[in-house]
């Protein structure tokens, strides 16, 4: 279990970066518009790329 | 869709409604503008739009004229871009535009994918909760009024939109709750994973004090990223000699973290570190949920969209259009049917009537006389006038108005939170009952003093109280905003429960604001001599067609039938009425002066027209503002939940008072108020929550000084940036069903206080007597805290 030694830090370093990049997508604006990109989904223009046409209504 | 709604905008249509081919389908429409823009819509391949619109009941304005295209154009003036275009380089300059029109997500789509069709945009980005868009062009290949027209075209105005100082703090705290959030959930699945290990029992006593340090590690973030903002105000509040909630929230924070710290650093002793962190995403999450229900709406500098930003300038014989900005005192503009005044200014050559319902509420159009003064904002409604200008900028009566809101705003008393009053005895209590038992522990048996006082502190953790408040309050606002009532400001919930009047304006709100004919008595009723009612109609709505005047509106669902009689020549007489020539001779349609028929007495509590072929009187046609279909519920219910209403009204008529208490009006019926005189009127009442629900520019003053404002869907902008509370639909119940949630929020804000006293009442002797270990205390702590929450999700139902 003294690998947890190596873990630890390892972990720590880890959520160090990712909270830093989190910090960084929160001051580029990406989390500014929270309903749109919802609905976005929804309207992508797929429709030739679905092989049963008839069935999407 | 049908034959009876419009496949556009989803109104009724008219008997005859405009056709066009959708996808091989005969498909309906409402007016020209619906039609022009759906067969813009398909014809750049975007017909799919219709399988996902709701549509938005409202029909879209006919196309641009020659005169709005050339406004349209001084958007492509540096000058005039310089306030709201960002040049990022030669090739790129971007705005936001705020677009009105905007119904459902189907819309957000449609807008995007219209201008990335454009040759020369770079990007086009929706915002579909704030109905704005972030557009980004090459001004080589496009101008931005090419943008505003592919806009209308499809359906939507658009205008620039400058953030105000509000709109930049709301984005700011918004980022800071997002941030805040974050670490906050980070922070507590780590602490979590930790303390599954250490619960776990099977633990070395080495890798147990590792597991602390790290924990104390993580939620070092939690504590000065999320939590932090609840200490400085904390602070703030005890010098300001206040006990707010976050004074109990950060003392738990803080006692229970520091408890950890020495028990990591001594090496003995419970931590709580996944305690603290859990609780402080919570915390954070509910008070987030509750800013973000408040705070998404439209909103931004409001004054720029509603006064015209050019006008038709003459000097020396010849015109030409210029900014309002460069105009000055003493310059004569040329005011052509249609458009808003932008200055206040006398009335030099022609005559014209003016609709002053923003400033007066009245949409009776008032006549003008060279000499006589137009106010800033007003609308000509039907010759073109030349006028001097005689106030420009913040001297004119428009801008008065604004001034005499923006104090009324500040006068507002702020009550404190419920939740703070509620809880601030209880916090003295328990820190006073705290210190007293850790003083007798002290005695009784020293070493065990700090950890009984931990529990103590711990198990009375206002978690429960300081959760009971802001949840339910979440809940019941996110609640009321899919209903449409829109809540921006943190304190209406609280005083519409406690709310004893509500005081009504009449035109707009309770009324529809427009002119619908309620009868056509016809002098000759015989079908065979004389003219049909659909005739006579048919007729009006062609005199009346290419009139801006309120009266016109009453008729316009009634063109395009009769080809065979086709009115010319239409000449208009201000504010008398107007007259033409078909092949029977020459129509007059107007007042009983224009038409010379004696007036008939009986019906002056309406407005009576008439209608004349060649000095013989056709018809009668009466015309009145229908009052709104939910107006008489509303007014019920109303007094059924012992609220009195009151109307308020600029309009000098009081005919409409008996009509009013027949509905169910149990209040006053005030006529003939100015703003200032509204403002007084809610000034003197002696209950002091009342409630004002208003929509033109005069009720702006009225609305700031009101406990609780709401503002219809139609208001102008002035008087939504005033209003606590945006109505987003035309049915008033949705005022009386927000009473209803706000009553039963605070019942359930209550019951959530009533149960973390009851559950404190109950442990806090149990931990006083020792009996609890400080882990038992966070499971109670937690338990307590997730009842709260689960009453507080009860408001999904009222």
């Amino acid at each position: 279990m003294d690998i947890l030694i190596l873990l630890i830090p390892v972990t720590m370093l880890l959520l160090t970066v990712g909270g830093l990049f989190f910090w960084w997508t929160v001051r580029s604006g990406q989390y500014d518009d929270l309903d749109s990109p919802a609905h976005k989904i929804l309207f992508d223009d797929d429709k030739d790329m679905i092989p049963t046409s008839d069935k999407d209504d | 869709m049908s034959l009876e709604k419009c496949f556009h905008c989803g109104l009724p249509n008219p008997p005859k409604p405009y056709t066009l081919e959708v996808a091989g389908k005969e498909e309906y429409f409402c007016c020209t503008g619906c039609r022009s823009a759906a067969e813009t819509i398909i014809s750049s391949g975007l017909g799919d739009y219709y399988r996902f619109h709701q549509p938005d009941q409202q029909p879209v304005d006919v196309d641009l004229n020659a005169k709005q295209q050339q406004a349209l154009k001084l958007y492509d003036r540096d000058d005039i871009q310089s306030e709201f275009v960002l040049a990022v380089s030669d090739e790129l300059k971007t705005a936001t535009l705020i677009i009105e029109g905007v119904s459902c997500s189907a819309c957000t789509w449609l807008i995007e994918k219209r201008l990335s069709q454009l040759p020369g945009i770079q990007q086009a980005i929706m915002n579909a909760g704030t109905h704005r868009l972030s557009v980004g062009w090459n001004p080589k290949l496009l101008q931005l009024s090419q943008i505003f027209e592919n806009l209308f075209l499809i359906g939507y105005r658009a205008a620039p939109f400058l953030p105000d100082q509000e709109e930049k703090i709301r984005l700011k705290t918004q980022r800071q709750f997002i941030l805040r959030l974050g670490v906050a959930g980070i922070g507590m699945m780590q602490a979590m994973m930790n303390a599954v290990a250490l619960y776990s029992g099977d633990i070395l006593e080495t890798h147990e004090i590792w597991l602390w340090w790290t924990s104390l590690f993580l939620t070092l973030p939690v504590i000065f990223i999320s939590a932090w903002p609840f200490f400085t105000s904390a602070y703030h509040a005890i010098r300001g000699r206040q006990l707010s909630m976050d004074v109990s929230v950060s003392i738990a924070i803080i006692s229970a973290f520091i408890a950890s710290v020495i028990a990591t650093i001594t090496g003995e002793g419970e931590v709580f570190y996944e305690s603290v962190n859990m609780f402080t995403f919570f915390l954070v999450l509910s008070r987030f949920l509750e800013f973000r229900a408040r705070t998404l709406t439209g909103g931004g500098n409001a004054l720029n969209g509603l006064l015209p930003q050019t006008c038709t300038r003459l000097a020396e014989g010849s015109s030409c259009e210029i900014p309002v900005r460069d105009l000055t005192e003493g310059n004569l503009i040329r005011l052509l049917p249609g458009e808003t005044c932008p200055v206040d200014g006398t009335v030099e050559d022609g005559a014209s009537s003016f609709d002053e319902s923003s400033l007066t509420g009245e949409f009776k159009g008032v006549v003008k006389q060279p000499g006589d003064t137009i106010y800033a904002g007003t609308i000509n409604q039907s010759q073109p006038i030349t006028l001097k200008v005689a106030k420009v900028g913040s001297g004119n009566t428009f801008n008065l108005l604004q001034q005499l809101t923006e104090r009324a705003s500040t006068e507002k008393p702020r009550i404190a939170e419920l939740a703070d009053r509620g809880s601030r005895q209880f916090i003295w209590s328990t820190l006073i009952i705290t210190l007293i038992i850790g003083i007798a522990w002290l005695f009784i048996d020293s070493d065990r003093a700090f950890w009984v006082v931990i529990s103590v502190l711990v198990v009375t953790c206002p978690c429960a109280l300081s959760l009971a408040t802001p949840t339910a309050l979440a809940q019941a606002t996110s609640r009321l905003k899919a209903d449409g009532f829109v809540i921006t400001r943190g304190y209406v919930l609280e005083r519409l429960a406690e709310l004893k009047e509500i005081a009504f304006d009449k035109t707009g709100t309770l009324t529809e604001g427009s002119f619908a004919v309620t009868a056509i008595r016809l002098s000759n009723p015989n079908p065979d001599s004389g003219f049909s009612e659909q005739q006579v109609r048919s007729i009006c709505s062609q005199l009346e067609r290419n009139s801006e005047h309120a009266v016109a509106k009453a008729f316009t669902g009634d063109m395009a039938s009769e080809a065979d009689m086709t009115v010319k020549h239409i000449e208009f007489s201000a504010g008398l009425g107007v007259q033409g020539n078909s092949e029977h001779g020459t129509w007059r349609l107007g007042s009983s002066r224009y038409t010379a028929v004696p007036e008939d007495e009986a019906h002056s509590d309406t407005t009576v027209l008439f209608l004349t072929l060649n000095n013989r009187l056709v018809a009668s046609i009466e015309l009145q503002d229908r009052f709104r279909s939910t107006t008489g519920p509303l007014l019920n219910e109303l007094s059924g939940a012992s609220v009195t209403s009151h109307v308020l009204t600029g309009d000098a008529n009081r005919f409409p008072a008996a009509e009013l208490q027949a509905l169910g009006l149990t209040g006053q019926y005030q006529a003939g108020l100015s703003a200032e005189e509204k403002l007084e009127w809610v000034k003197s009442r002696p209950y002091y929550p009342i409630a004002v629900v208003g929509d033109g520019i005069n009720d702006a003053p009225v609305l700031a000084g009101a406990a609780v404002s709401i503002a219809m869907l139609n208001a102008t902008d002035l008087t939504k940036s005033q209003a606590d509370v945006l109505l987003l639909n035309h049915n008033l119940l949705t005022i009386s069903k927000a009473l209803r949630a706000a009553r039963k929020t605070k019942r359930i804000i209550r019951q959530n206080l009533l149960w973390a006293l009851i559950y404190n009442a109950i442990a806090l002797p149990v931990a006083a007597m020792g009996l609890v270990s400080p882990w038992q205390a966070a499971i109670g702590m937690s338990l307590s805290s997730l009842l709260v929450v689960g009453n507080a999700l009860r408001l999904r139902r009222y």
